[in-house]
């Protein structure tokens, strides 16, 4: 009884986490990276204030996690043409400086926090390899001409 | 001349089979360092999901890329999908040796072994190693598209191990229960 209360509960949190804030960011791959910066750097838990106000805190905490890794696996799925698309719209929403932007994410892949801390190895490896590439593509566009990614 | 061609190719499987091993033994120690291929708990991992094993070996990607018109970014993406799958397979026959060596300190102790289903999973242990191996050198030499239907197979081998392996633990909880 005790299990199904919370299992409804978290569903619930979950689903209040999509509608209130996730459907509010364009792009699959912003939502990925504001569910990992959700999540605290140190302790690797997540905090969501909204969210714990409305649930209770280890309730948003496990809804917040169950998003993470769900979008993630999502985006990591994704094949490279579409993921050039996503990088690009989370670019321009970003409002930065697109040069700018791209040579940060190539030099300091910030993009690393947005892996959740149990992702299957080779699923992480392949996330980051294809942000990479997105990464580089993007570049190659923008200069207009072949460059060393 | 065909006898300098048969010891070329013996020298170039001789080090390809170090590399292999080589590559596979650092491959293990690092796994078991940070723990990435079995959970904590001691449960084994279910492995990659099939999906994603089928994207790393396809060719759509390249086909994407090749389209842009860039010999570098082809190459890096040949790089890149390269150490994917190369660390898949890594991971694939750390993992499987992990699980056939806890299979056989557990059924040490075990004194209602099933000799054909022992065999059966020690024969598809060594189909699959040597099967990772196969995949090891071919990507290395080749990258991996192309390998995709290989690759599967390898995934459904290694999927049937790691099922066999949670057969036996039930079996053996199930007789632990029973025994209580």
């Amino acid at each position: 009884m005790g299990a199904t209360v919370r299992l409804v509960s978290v569903q619930d949190a979950y689903d209040d986490l999509l509608q209130r804030t996730l459907s509010r960011i364009p792009c699959e791959f912003g939502r990925l990276i504001y569910l990992a910066s959700t999540r605290d750097y140190n302790s690797g838990t997540y905090h969501h204030e909204g969210l714990a106000t409305r649930f209770q805190a280890d309730t948003a905490r496990k809804a917040l996690e169950i998003a993470h890794r769900q979008i993630f696996y999502a985006v990591s799925a994704y094949p490279l043409e579409d993921l050039v698309r996503e990088l690009e719209t989370y670019l321009q929403t970003s409002r930065e400086n697109p040069d700018g932007f791209l040579r940060a994410w190539q030099k300091l892949e910030p993009y690393r926090v947005a892996i959740p801390l149990e992702a299957n190895p080779t699923i992480a490896r392949l996330f980051l390899s294809n942000i990479r590439l997105a990464l580089a593509i993007l570049r190659f566009r923008r200069e207009g001409h072949p460059t060393h990614p | 001349m065909g006898i300098s061609i048969a010891v070329l190719a013996a020298v170039l499987l001789f080090v390809a089979i170090l590399v292999w091993v080589k590559s596979t033994l650092s491959g293990q120690e690092r796994f078991s360092a940070t723990g990435e291929s079995l959970r904590r708990d001691g449960e084994f991992e279910s492995g990659c999901p099939a999906e994603f094993v089928k994207q790393i070996f396809a060719k759509k990607d390249l086909d994407y890329v090749s389209g842009l018109g860039s010999a570098h970014l082809e190459k890096f993406f040949q790089q890149e999908r390269k150490s994917v799958a190369l660390f898949w397979v890594q991971q694939t026959s750390a993992q499987i040796r992990q699980i056939i060596r806890t299979h056989l300190q557990a059924s040490r102790g075990s004194q209602d072994l099933e000799l054909a289903t022992e065999a059966g999973i020690l024969l598809r242990y060594g189909g699959l190693q040597f099967l990772c191996g196969v995949l090891f050198f071919t990507i290395t030499l080749a990258g991996p598209q192309g390998l995709q239907e290989l690759a599967a197979r390898a995934d459904a081998w290694a999927q049937r191990i790691r099922e066999a392996q949670l057969g036996f633990h039930a079996a053996k909880e199930t007789g632990r229960v029973r025994g209580v």
